[in-house]
């Protein structure tokens, strides 16, 4: 176990083995078999659930702007939505920076309140519409800005307007991402044609692309979010203000979709069942949520002790699946990288 | 510090081979290869390898964490080994043993990024480093003359420099700043992948004075120009690493001049595609006009006209990542183990020999010494 700690530690890049697996032999209509469920059986279902929560948030705002606090459910469903897609940084997520529009976090040097600040004193934000805000930073343009606005005091209608920006912008990011994955969309094509002009040169690499996305969501849990959430905890003996969505509520919410986002693509691709780990699987998906669960309930206990311990344990539930990719699921369906492709520099 | 003694006694135990190997009156110069690697086993460990251009091993010594490039020092018997990104540890190794082992470690708010080179006296060391609380490249100055004391620095004119190169007049150098910001707090991530902006800067080494800088289009904001490789005639070539998304396929080699700026180097569409937007390491061929490539991710190497950027052959192999290249022969090293010598035939470049040193996973970049004296 302290092996495959020490492997996972020394980079987020997946596939990072000393030992390196030995490939199965999978044939490449069999590899493609597993692209085609995960990107109708969770692709597609998540950034269509994010496309509706985010026209439905966008008609709540537009309607509520005499109490735009009133469009908080609308919010919350975006921001569950998101979180569920939030790790799978593949396709339209990686252009024209989407990823950081839909949600700039972490925000390490406060740039979108300060900015966000500075906007809401502006007189000009009355008149601030879409395109006016696509030109603005990208830490102005999404979630982060829109949760500030909804969960603080709201002076006027002008207040309003910028909501009513953000809500479109997002509407349009969400359309634009859920139409990236519909039949002829960019990245379903890109993982199906495996051309060898297209971005992958065969099933393989398009499944090995789906098994990376699951596989940095999770390093990006064990590695990043956690450990800020643990640090700020630990400073803060409460949630930190660096935490995300902390001021709606929803960190752990936010936490637990990106985890099940991640779990969902090894068991809804059929990579797990195929490596024969779908219990060991289902047990470590059980075990995360029931770490998330237990640090959640310690912190509104104000027992900070238990809840970064269970939070550390959620990490390590994290690496757990991280290694059950690589040392199982990975070579299982033919997808072993090598040292340098996966963490050169 | 630790005196030979206690390097041989520590390699011994902990992956040094080699030791004796060539026998002490081995005074003709000889070609040295030299790359860090990664050790096999349940623990990772790394160390540096010295080989021979046979591929054989002659000296391995173990660091203290991953290695990036290493750098033999001319006319000396001194080999550097920089530590990865964002490491803070420079080995200075003395191949004949003479003297002990020095470790050079960046100071206080700096840490390296894996590169280096000398002026031509070979009396300075120049050092890509990292001023993370500012988010700004430097470059370091050290007094090779004096046990490596660092004397200043200066801004490399961007943020993330990588790869820093010497042009022939000893004084210019060329330093590719990729762009890229990262804080030791949050160790290799990628802070402003969103806002990114690479570029190349020449820089008067001596005053520390930008002389002129280069950046890609906003198109192309999210390509990272990493590695630099420069020829006789000061042609400067680099290799880049795309962070955007994989759909897209920006150029990702070409060359950079202070009269005509960067030029980007088209290839098939193709070879483009199978390079995965990725390029490993970059070196120049001497006494031709070529420019070598490789590309890890794509498991293959270009070799590229310096003239126009034609393609003049593709060298597939799984894992490549290492090239250095002397006028008669191409070496190339991998993740596997492998070490591959590559002759000039006539037209192309012929595979004439391969080594598998199957414990370990040769590290991103392979270097070429010559050295004259006894080794350790």
């Amino acid at each position: 176990m302290k092996m495959r700690r020490a492997c996972i530690a020394l980079s987020s890049a997946w596939l990072l083995t000393l030992a390196q697996p030995v490939a199965a032999a999978v044939t490449a209509a069999e590899q493609r078999v597993f692209v085609d469920r995960a990107i109708a059986t969770v692709f597609l279902p998540a950034f269509n659930n994010l496309q509706n929560s985010g026209a439905a948030l966008h008609a709540a705002v537009a309607k509520s702007c005499q109490a735009v606090h009133a469009a908080r459910p609308e919010l919350a469903a975006v921001i569950a939505d998101f979180s569920s897609i939030e790790s799978y940084r593949i396709g339209a997520m990686n252009t024209e920076n989407r990823a950081e529009r839909l949600y700039f976090w972490p925000d390490r040097k406060g740039t979108g309140q300060r900015q966000l600040r500075r906007l809401l004193l502006s007189p000009a934000r009355a008149e601030l519409n879409l395109d006016a805000l696509q030109k603005k930073s990208v830490a102005l343009q999404g979630l982060a800005a829109l949760e500030r606005i909804l969960y603080q005091p709201v002076r006027d209608t002008a207040d309003c307007v910028v909501a009513q920006a953000i809500a479109a912008n997002l509407a349009q990011i969400s359309e634009e991402l859920a139409s990236d994955w519909q039949a002829g969309g960019g990245s379903v094509k890109a993982l199906r044609e495996g051309a060898r002009t297209s971005a992958y040169r065969d099933s393989r690499e398009a499944l090995a692309a789906v098994l990376t996305v699951a596989n940095s969501g999770l390093a990006y849990l064990a590695d990043k979010k956690s450990v800020v959430l643990i640090k700020g905890l630990a400073r803060s003996q409460a949630l930190a203000k660096n935490a995300p969505f902390w001021r709606s509520g929803l960190t752990f919410e936010n936490v637990r979709r990106n985890f099940a986002g991640a779990v969902d693509l090894l068991q809804g691709s059929g990579a797990a069942e195929a490596a024969a780990v779908q219990g060991v699987l289902g047990f470590e998906r059980s075990n995360g949520f029931a770490m998330l669960v237990a640090a959640e309930e310690a912190l509104e206990q104000g027992d900070i002790a238990t809840a970064n311990n269970r939070l550390e344990a959620f990490r390590f539930v994290a690496q757990s699946v991280q290694a059950l990719i690589a040392e199982r699921i990975a070579p299982a369906l033919g997808v072993v990288t090598g040292f340098n492709a996966s963490d050169g520099d | 510090m630790i005196d030979r003694r206690q390097l041989l006694k520590a390699g011994l135990g902990a992956g040094l081979c080699g030791l004796g190997a060539v026998p002490a009156q081995a005074q003709k110069p000889q070609l040295l290869l030299a790359s860090a690697y990664a050790l096999g086993g349940d623990e990772p460990r790394y160390a540096v390898s010295v080989c021979g251009h046979d591929g054989r091993e002659r000296l391995s010594v173990p660091l203290p964490a991953r290695g990036h490039s290493c750098l033999f020092r001319p006319g000396t018997s001194q080999l550097l080994v920089f530590a990865r990104r964002p490491g803070r540890f420079l080995q200075v190794l003395d191949l004949s043993g003479a003297q002990p082992p020095l470790q050079v470690d960046s100071v206080a708010g700096r840490h390296f990024y894996g590169h280096g080179c000398f002026n031509h006296a070979a009396t300075r060391l120049y050092v890509s480093e990292n001023d993370y609380d500012a988010a700004r490249g430097v470059i370091g100055v050290y007094d090779a003359t004096r046990g490596y004391r660092r004397m200043g620095e200066f801004p490399s004119g961007g943020v993330g420099p990588h790869d820093v190169k010497i042009l022939s007049d000893g004084r210019t150098l060329v330093v590719a700043n990729g762009g890229i910001e990262t804080h030791p707090a949050s160790g290799r991530e990628k802070l402003n992948l969103f806002e990114m902006h690479s570029s190349i800067s020449f820089i008067d080494a001596p005053t520390g004075q930008l002389l002129q800088r280069f950046s890609l289009s906003d198109h192309w904001q999210k390509l990272s120009l990493r590695h630099l490789a420069v020829n006789a005639q000061d042609e400067v070539f680099f290799g880049a690493q795309y962070q955007g998304a994989r759909e897209q396929m920006p150029p990702l080699m070409g060359s950079v001049s202070r009269a005509a700026g960067i030029r980007s180097f088209e290839l098939p569409a193709a070879v483009t595609a199978s390079l995965k937007n990725y390029i490993s390491s970059v070196c120049a061929v001497p006494g031709s006009r070529q420019f070598v490539a490789s590309s890890a991710r794509g498991d293959a190497a270009v070799v590229l006209s310096a003239e126009d950027g034609k393609l003049l052959q593709l060298l597939t192999a799984q894992d490549v990542s290492g090239i250095a290249a002397t006028a008669d022969s191409l070496y190339r090293s991998n993740g596997a183990g492998e070490l591959q010598r590559y002759d000039q035939g006539p037209g192309q470049w012929l595979l004439a020999q391969r080594r598998a040193h199957t414990d370990r996973h040769w590290d991103n970049h392979l270097s070429l010494g010559a050295y004259a004296g006894p080794l350790l």
